[in-house]
């Protein structure tokens, strides 16, 4: 069962790789590789069951796509000019920014996404009757998104002080909901 | 697809926004992912590490009486859990501890070495929490869980040509090569590295956040919190003296014949209320382990609901295995092996990029060569030396400072990596043949050799590397 859920991901890739090769990329031939590739998931879980299935077929992807890859490189010979060393220090502007970002927004950031994941499973909890375990386990996997999706934000624009105080506002009102 | 298509604003932010993180944690993300993926093996380098303890796949209650009668009488005080850990096909051996106190055991039930806290040690520790004080480690290894995340919405959102270019691989030129092999390597393993990002995350932060939503949800309890998510101890009156191991083997064999026992906690041991937990994995699953308690009379009590319990439970206790991959057999550590070295170099040739589209060099540069074939120098050097009892997080330490300094006394970067890799390659292969011949005339267990030979393979591979390299230069000139 193992050799044919590989053989499903090879044709799946293969499918993938020759629509990727024509000039014109067909989304059909693209919709049906994609549909051989989830099909392989079949196999795989009737091997060696859910979870280890699931598992499988994921970390089989990048491997078997690699085959393809390497067999398609190319080489384009051209020697790279000699690059002229600077005596200057570090590109400080972009990394101090950087830094002070993550610094302010950091915790600021963590107690937003905890109030947003919190007021999120507390409705999951409460609206779908989830178990406990389930409601904590909730929070904390949407806390994790939350947290790196406002990391990307935060990073991405421009530090302003209308936004920050917004997250900051945010942050602090929620803290209130939760711990006052 | 075009309403999928993202406009040049949002591109050039979200290209900031990745390099301006990757900027800031490279080094540190570079470690976590280097240590990370040699911690993957961190039970065949504790085997290689001390290769002269006694394996075995069977044991007995009566060997395991007699282990804890033994390390009884060697401790001042009992501790409170006394843990036995039951040897498994990945690690056969077995070994005692409670309250930081720990021993192989002999397959007669007699104590043997303490198990070696060393290079293997050092690795997994620095990997898990930088060998910063245990709260504040996890929790920093957890936010670069976190950050990682970050990168990778990122790093999708910055490279709109990310699928359109899914199978091009251009060699010849060096930038364009490393900027190919970066994305290649980073969209075909991307839920791989998603997966690992977040679980890595989970665990770093479980302690974390069990203080801010005990503190929110449980006044103040956090250990009513874990609790919730892992379940409760029962609680046990009037115990009987002595533990019968014998009686709950059977029954666990009766009730679950597919589980594998892979240890054993004794809980409140001597005492009224003491009973024992026998943690077991069951085939086809990814939790640790599903937890069976016993009284000790050897009967029943219950099990913790690990394996069949609430679905966050069960989620909450699958993500150590998930993320370290030991699971199913060792191919699946291998496979972990080659993704987590695809990470690592996803974290170089990223910097790489950047450093190379500079179309200068500064001190940047050799800080970074340093950091890239300094780390692998310094952690290789360190298992050498540790043969000699020399501590290793203190050459670790020694070695990269060196490095560090030497690039940038350098100030040639080309030349440093040059130098870098041959003293890996030299060091790898005297790791390898130092360990052989320190043990040439001993018994050694089936995985010394196939450890040393590994090490060769890594070192002969680095050679092809080191050997391409000084061609380049070649070519340049």
């Amino acid at each position: 069962m193992i050799f044919i859920a590989i053989i499903i991901q090879l044709a799946g890739l293969a499918l993938l790789y020759r629509s990727w090769c024509t000039p014109n990329r067909k989304s059909g031939t693209n919709a049906a590789a994609w549909l051989v590739l989830i099909t392989a998931l079949w196999p795989w879980q009737q091997a060696v069951g859910l979870e280890y299935g699931i598992a499988f077929w994921c970390v089989a992807i990048p491997l078997i796509a690699w085959v393809f890859v390497v067999n398609n490189r190319e080489f384009r010979n051209r020697t790279t000019p000699p690059r002229i060393r600077k005596h200057a220090w570090p590109e400080k502007k972009q990394t101090v920014h950087a830094v002070l970002k993550i610094l302010i927004t950091g915790p600021v950031a963590l107690l937003a996404s905890f109030v947003c994941a919190s007021f999120l499973s507390a409705a999951a909890y409460r609206g779908a009757g989830l178990a406990e375990a389930n409601h904590l386990v909730l929070n904390l996997s949407l806390l994790l998104l939350f947290w790196a999706v406002i990391i990307y934000w935060v990073t991405a624009k421009p530090l302003r002080w209308q936004s920050t105080s917004a997250l900051l506002t945010f942050a602090i009102g929620g803290s209130f909901w939760l711990y006052g | 697809m075009a309403f999928l298509k993202l406009s040049t604003h949002t591109i050039k932010q979200s290209l900031s926004a990745h390099s301006s993180l990757a900027l800031t944690t490279a080094a540190l993300l570079y470690l976590i992912c280097l240590t990370g993926t040699l911690s993957v093996f961190f039970e065949e380098f504790e085997r290689w590490e001390q290769p002269n303890i006694e394996e075995y796949l069977d044991y007995s209650p009566n060997q395991i009486q007699t282990a804890i009668q033994h390390f009884q009488e060697r401790v001042s005080e009992q501790p409170k859990t006394l843990w036995i850990v039951l040897p498994t096909k990945a690690v056969p051996r077995m070994h005692v501890s409670g309250d930081g106190q720990e021993w192989f055991i002999n397959a007669d039930g007699s104590l043997s070495e303490p198990p070696l806290e060393a290079w293997t040690t050092m690795v997994t520790k620095l990997h898990m929490q930088l060998h910063l004080p245990e709260d504040i480690g996890f929790i920093l290894v957890g936010i670069m869980g976190v950050i990682l995340c970050s990168l990778i919405f990122s790093g999708l959102l910055s490279h709109p040509n990310l699928f359109k270019d899914a199978f091009r691989w251009r060699l010849g030129r060096p930038t364009l090569a490393q900027v190919d092999l970066h994305n290649r390597l980073s969209i075909w393993a991307l839920p791989f590295f998603l997966m690992i990002a977040f679980t890595g995350a989970f665990i770093g932060l479980m302690g974390l956040f069990s203080v801010i939503a005990g503190t929110a949800f449980y006044d103040n309890d956090n250990h009513a919190l874990l609790d919730a998510i892992y379940g409760g101890d029962p609680v046990i009156s009037e115990a009987v003296p002595n533990l019968d191991f014998d009686n709950a083997f059977k029954i666990l064999k009766t009730t679950v014949p597919d589980a594998v026992p892979i240890y054993l906690a004794i809980q409140n041991i001597n005492t009224e209320s003491q009973y024992f937990e026998i943690a077991a994995t069951l085939p086809e699953r990814l939790i640790y382990s599903e937890i069976y308690r016993f009284r000790a009379d050897g009967s029943l009590i219950n099990h913790q609901r690990l394996s069949d319990g609430e679905a966050g439970r069960q989620i909450a206790y699958s993500v150590y295995r998930l993320h370290f991959g030991h699971y199913a057999s060792f191919w699946v550590k291998l496979v972990y092996g080659l993704l987590g070295l695809a990470l690592t170099i996803i974290c170089a040739s990223g910097i790489n990029i950047w450093l190379a589209r500079r179309k200068f060099e500064s001190v940047l540069n050799d800080l970074w060569v340093a950091v890239v074939w300094g780390l692998p120098l310094s952690l290789t050097v360190a298992a050498l030396l540790s043969f000699y009892n020399w501590p290793p997080l203190r050459v670790f330490g020694i070695t990269e400072t060196i490095v560090m300094v030497l690039a940038l006394a350098m100030k040639k970067p080309f030349k440093t990596r040059g130098i870098l890799m041959a003293l890996l390659v030299m060091s790898l292969l005297a790791v390898a043949l130092t360990r052989t011949l320190h043990r040439l005339n001993e018994a050694t267990p089936a995985i010394f050799p196939g450890v040393n030979a590994s090490i060769v393979a890594i070192a002969f591979v680095l050679g092809i590397v080191l050997y391409r390299h000084i061609h380049l230069k070649v070519n340049a000139r």
